[in-house]
């Protein structure tokens, strides 16, 4: 049976830079293919190639793509409005920016219905509701009246997989489709997408750079790097015995996907560095998202603890109490016995020599216009410790320390990636030598392979110097490898807090199970 | 700044662009570098000539050569207009700093007023101060600088918001720089490209109203010569020698382009 | 939602308080004396008796304290009363607001122009496929903008008017005589909104929900006229107040150049007299229609957003 779509030798650049070099794949009807890839592999730019949508400046150089008989490379611009939508559909990354925020969610369903002449006015809204019902979404008929501002990301997801289905296309484009979302939500959607499929016959070109997502949905896995086709084949085959090294470091590299973490998590020890009760802030007069109810825990000194939450549930709020960039509404912080709740102005200022704080976003968290030695000696310069003779030695030596070349001293951030960029913001933290280091979703913005590295970085540090962690994440797979204790917040609460081992292994919380289960890349490889 | 410079390679216009203001600038204060004709005294007997190699923009009704008089009006004309930046970019930009900076009531306050200046439009502000000062190019100069500082109020204040809530700035809090060191080393160098920016297009802006003002007669007293007011002197001769109100104008248009180039690429730059 | 309007109320007539205040302290506390003007002191050698200059002062008012003169005279401009012109001794309010149709038809007929003009240009530079056309659409704005407005009416004249005697170069009379100025206030009015509108239609399509459309299968101009303009109308209308201003401070040029009546010629006549009282009446006016048009703006702006209504509506 020959493929639905066939890729071959696509080529496609922007200006001069090539992003696409050489790419073979082919999908098949009522098959999921999962293109899986780093930043900067192609697999965005190949996903929309085959929808004809690139960028300004993006430029297919050579190659075709077949779909159903046809070369879309050849194809005009009147001849694509009748193949989008219709016979090649779309389901974007973010759900928040994807949808057209002053028309109705009903309408823009059954906009597709209109443009490809399926409904006329009159019926079209009566089948855009019943797309939405199909597509998960209850009392359809009054959200389908609402705007996109009134919609959950999980809810605006479904409405743009159901406005993807409505043309009944034979083939769906789903460029990392739960990225943006909370990890329990994703499972939902990603189950949802693929039943949906297999009731249409409908093909799916999953793009993802989430080896655990591809290994989960998609029977046939294409690897990606650099814009070209590392290894593909069946998910089974490829991740039983992967031929390239590259899969094998992706695979290895995946949180989610190696059960064993980077070393055994520490003993329980009496030795408390910090300490929390009853922390509680609300913002405003009604509890609002992100805001935080009745915490207590105990960090010890030298140990980890993971804080573990999805989006407003909290983790962030707490690690920032502790920090005191925010003050609590209620209950007591402690570090090292002494109550730091209300601490303010130079006391505090002084204060922050002994925590610093290592932020997600490594591409805001460093002034774009310091070089990096600026950057890591500013703490000292804060606090006038030494001459700039000595900020200097010291500057090279944290960067030393992070596994970074002396020569990245000159340089400004913009010239840095991800990984060695976050590596810059570790060094600085290090610089007055802190006993605390709170680490707000240190690796999330970063590669898979590149976390892996950061996060071995973070465990010999800590063996180094006996540094006490407390590490926020949304993701249990990277908590996994580093965490001595585990705490999970719902909501501003604390649903369950203990030992790494039995957190995971035996999770006392039903939300804990939940979250657990929604890890993509935990089913067993023997069903696939 | 450097940045700058690397970018004319490409870009002709931008070059020309460069090359315009840098003669409007100069001219200002070496007029003798560019003519060597007296823009005061005119020859009688080469009045209302077009156009030629002698006379480079023509002559006028009393024979005085327009180009020098362009030339010489560059002096008045820039003056007026980079004191009328000046002001606008030194009060405004202190007022956004301080409104962006300390926030709360403060800044209400002080935004308030500024809405009320983007309320009146800046030609009739202009008026109203020149109908209380008097007629004069320095008074047409502070009035137009009055009457644009809003824009630099409210420029300045976005940019020390979007910086203040930066990432990198609270993590230098976090660090424990004070608040002195934070404004110093990573507030203001942030802000201070789309404030170039804005101060480049300024320039333009101003260079209009300046000439605008004096075209009505409110700037420097005849005979000294300012663009505006020279493209009034040729009105009354529009259909005879059309030479004299084109050339004045078109100098003006020519440094209100070359402004408005400038700043795109600041801007640009900048991003 | 009534509480949104309220706010913008209130707002206006604070706007219109302080553009009275403003007004007040740039003219009647700075340095400068018109009573002595008119009368034919300074220069002009004139001799004035100072009973006389004291008798006229009385008589204007301008020689009681200055909070009593500055209460006085709030009392009397909320009642819509500007004092008498010191030039011309009529009503000042009465001068201004005679003077503004024929300064409305001009002005009118220029807004019209700069909206087909600025958003058609802004509208055909972002929709259009080819990039040289758009690039070279999307130039003309700026360029609108650098040209001096009393430089052009001139050349307009000397074109239109005196080579190709196609239309009257003067006066106010017929519908002729319109055109000239009127193309010639429309032309910078129409670069700013091609500009402010082209930018906004610019980001909108770099939006994600634009592709989104497209990968429905929508056509460019679907995408355009039923997704983008909506989005990008709101942004956009922001600048309505400000064009507005630029219309009237604009017509001062266009009245003196055409030599027409109307508000322009009572500003700049008033502005030559030194005659505070009309020269306080038209920024009162100008700051009245700024505030005007933008309440009219944000009453439309909800209709557009439904963001911005369940905002307001949730407030109150």
């Amino acid at each position: 049976m020959s493929a639905l779509l066939t890729i071959r030798d696509l080529a496609v650049s922007y200006q001069t830079a090539p992003a696409v070099d050489g790419v073979d794949l082919s999908v098949h009807k009522g098959q999921i293919v999962a293109v899986v890839g780093e930043s900067g592999s192609g697999k965005s730019t190949t996903a929309h190639a085959a929808i004809g949508l690139l960028p300004r400046g993006g430029r297919i150089d050579r190659g075709e793509i077949v779909f159903d008989g046809r070369d879309l490379t050849k194809l005009s611009d009147r001849a694509w409005r009748s193949v989008r939508g219709r016979e090649i559909a779309l389901v974007p990354q973010d759900p928040t920016v994807s949808l057209n925020p002053v028309h109705r969610i009903g309408d823009q369903v059954a906009e597709v219905l209109l443009i490809h002449g399926l409904a006329n006015k009159r019926t079209a809204g009566v089948e855009a509701v019943k797309l939405l019902r199909k597509a998960g979404i209850s009392d359809p008929e009054a959200r389908a009246r609402q705007y996109p501002h009134e919609l959950s990301g999980g809810l605006r997801q479904r409405a743009l997989i159901a406005a993807a289905l409505a043309g009944r296309p034979k083939l769906v484009i789903a460029d990392e489709p739960t990225s943006a979302l909370d990890v329990t939500v994703q499972r939902q959607i990603l189950d949802h997408l693929e039943e949906l499929a297999a009731d249409g016959g409908t093909a799916v070109l999953l793009i993802t750079h989430d080896l655990g997502v591809a290994s989960d949905r998609a029977s046939r896995i294409v690897v990606l790097s650099q814009g070209t086709v590392v290894e593909e084949g069946t998910t089974g085959e490829l991740l039983a015995a992967p031929t390239q090294k590259y899969t094998r470091d992706l695979l290895f590299a995946a949180p989610s996907l190696s059960d064993t973490p980077l070393r055994a998590p520490k003993p329980p020890s009496p030795d408390v560095l910090v300490s929390v009760r009853d922390l509680g802030k609300t913002f405003g007069a009604v509890r609002a998202v992100g805001g935080v109810d009745g915490v207590s825990f105990d960090i010890a000194r030298g140990r980890t603890l993971a804080l573990v939450g999805e989006s407003g549930s909290g983790k962030s709020t707490t690690a920032r109490m502790i920090l005191r960039l925010e003050t609590p509404t209620d209950g007591v912080v402690e570090f090292d016995g002494k109550d730091i709740t209300s601490l303010r102005g130079e006391e505090l200022r002084r204060l922050r020599r002994r925590f610093q704080l290592v932020y997600q976003n490594p591409y805001a968290s460093l002034n774009p216009k310091f070089s990096i030695e600026d950057v890591v000696s500013e703490p000292l310069r804060a606090f006038g410790a030494g001459t700039k003779a000595e900020r200097r030695a010291r500057a090279a030596e944290l960067v030393d320390q992070v596994a970074l070349p002396s020569s990245v001293l000159k340089r400004k951030p913009a010239e840095l990636s991800g990984g060695q960029r976050q590596r810059v913001a570790i060094a600085r933290a290090l610089a007055l030598r802190p006993e605390l280091i709170v680490a707000d979703e240190p690796v999330s913005a970063l590669d898979v392979s590149v976390q892996a590295q950061i996060l071995r970085l973070f465990a010999d540090l800590q063996d180094e110097l006996g540094l006490t962690y407390l590490f926020i994440s949304h993701d249990l797979a990277v908590v996994r490898q580093i965490a001595d204790t585990v705490g999970v917040l719902r909501g501003g609460e604390l649903v369950e807090l203990g030992p790494a081992q039995d957190v995971l292994e035996r999770p006392g919380a039903d939300y804990t199970r939940e979250l657990l289960a929604a890890i993509p890349g935990r089913k067993p490889l023997e069903t696939r | 700044m450097p940045d700058v410079l690397v970018r004319t390679r490409r870009k002709p216009g931008l070059i020309l662009a460069i090359a315009v203001l840098a003669f409007a600038l100069l001219a200002a204060v070496a007029p003798g570098l560019f003519t060597g004709q007296d823009p005061l005294a005119g020859v009688p007997a080469e009045k209302m000539r077009g156009p030629s190699p002698w006379h480079l923009f023509g002559t006028d009704e009393t024979g005085r050569d327009i180009f020098a008089r362009v030339v010489h009006g560059a002096a008045l004309s820039s003056q007026a207009t980079v004191i009328a930046v000046v002001v606008a970019l030194a009060a405004g930009s202190a007022l956004g700093l301080l409104a962006g900076f300390r926030g709360g009531a403060l800044d209400s306050a002080i935004m308030r007023c500024v809405d009320v200046l983007l309320a009146i439009p800046s030609i009739l502000l202009s008026l109203a101060l020149v109908t209380a000062l008097g007629f004069g190019t320095t008074n047409v100069a502070i009035a137009v600088g009055v009457a644009n500082l809003a824009q630099f109020a409210r420029l300045m204040r976005a940019e020390v918001l979007r910086v203040r809530s930066g990432v990198f700035v609270e993590a230098a809090r976090a660090a424990g720089v004070r608040w002195t060191g934070v404004l110093g080393r990573h507030v203001l160098p942030n802000a201070l490209g789309p404030v170039l920016a804005l101060a480049t297009l300024t320039f333009g802006t101003a260079v209009l109203e300046v000439s605008a003002l004096s075209f009505l007669g409110y700037g420097a007293t005849p005979p000294t010569p300012e663009w505006g007011s020279l493209v009034a002197d040729g009105r009354g001769f529009l259909a005879t020698a059309w030479w004299m109100t084109t050339f004045p104008g078109l100098t003006v248009a020519a440094v209100v382009l070359s402004a408005n180039r400038l700043s795109r690429a600041i801007e640009g730059d900048v991003r | 939602m009534r509480r949104y309007l309220l706010r913008r109320v209130l707002q206006a007539v604070f706007v219109l308080w302080a553009a009275f205040t403003v007004s007040f302290v740039i003219l009647y506390l700075l340095p400068g004396d018109a009573v002595s003007a008119k009368l034919g002191g300074g220069e002009a050698g004139l001799s004035v008796t100072p009973e006389q200059l004291a008798a006229a002062k009385a008589e204007y008012g301008l020689d009681d304290p200055l909070p009593l003169q500055y209460g006085k005279r709030l009392v009397a401009a909320v009642q819509g009363d500007f004092g008498r012109s010191i030039a011309t001794g009529d009503d000042a309010t009465n001068m201004v607001v005679s003077a503004l149709p024929p300064t409305l038809a001009v002005t009118g007929f220029a807004l019209v122009l700069a909206l087909l003009f600025g958003g058609g240009i802004a509208i055909a530079g972002t929709v259009t496929r080819h990039r040289r056309l758009g690039d070279l659409l999307l130039a003309l704005p700026p360029l609108g903008i650098s040209l001096p407005p009393f430089w052009v009416g001139l050349l307009l004249i000397q074109f239109f008017s005196f080579q190709l005697k196609l239309v009257p170069a003067l006066g106010s009379n017929g519908f002729e005589s319109l055109i000239l100025p009127a193309i010639t206030l429309a032309i910078p009015t129409g670069a700013i909104i091609g500009q402010v509108l082209a930018k906004s239609l610019r980001t909108q399509l770099a939006e994600p929900y634009a592709e989104i459309a497209l990968a429905k299968g929508a056509s460019r101009s679907r995408v355009h006229f039923g997704h983008l303009l909506r989005n990008a109308a709101v942004p956009s209308l922001t600048i309505a107040g400000v064009v507005a201003g630029n219309l009237i401070a604009g017509s001062v040029i266009t009245e003196t150049v055409f030599s027409r009546d109307g508000l322009g010629r009572v500003t700049s006549s008033a502005v030559t007299a030194q005659d505070i009282p009309v020269v306080q009446a038209v920024i009162v006016l100008a700051a009245l229609v700024f505030v005007v048009i933008n309440l009219l703006v944000d009453l439309v702006c909800p209709l557009l957003d439904p963001r911005i209504r369940h905002r307001e509506t949730a407030d109150a």
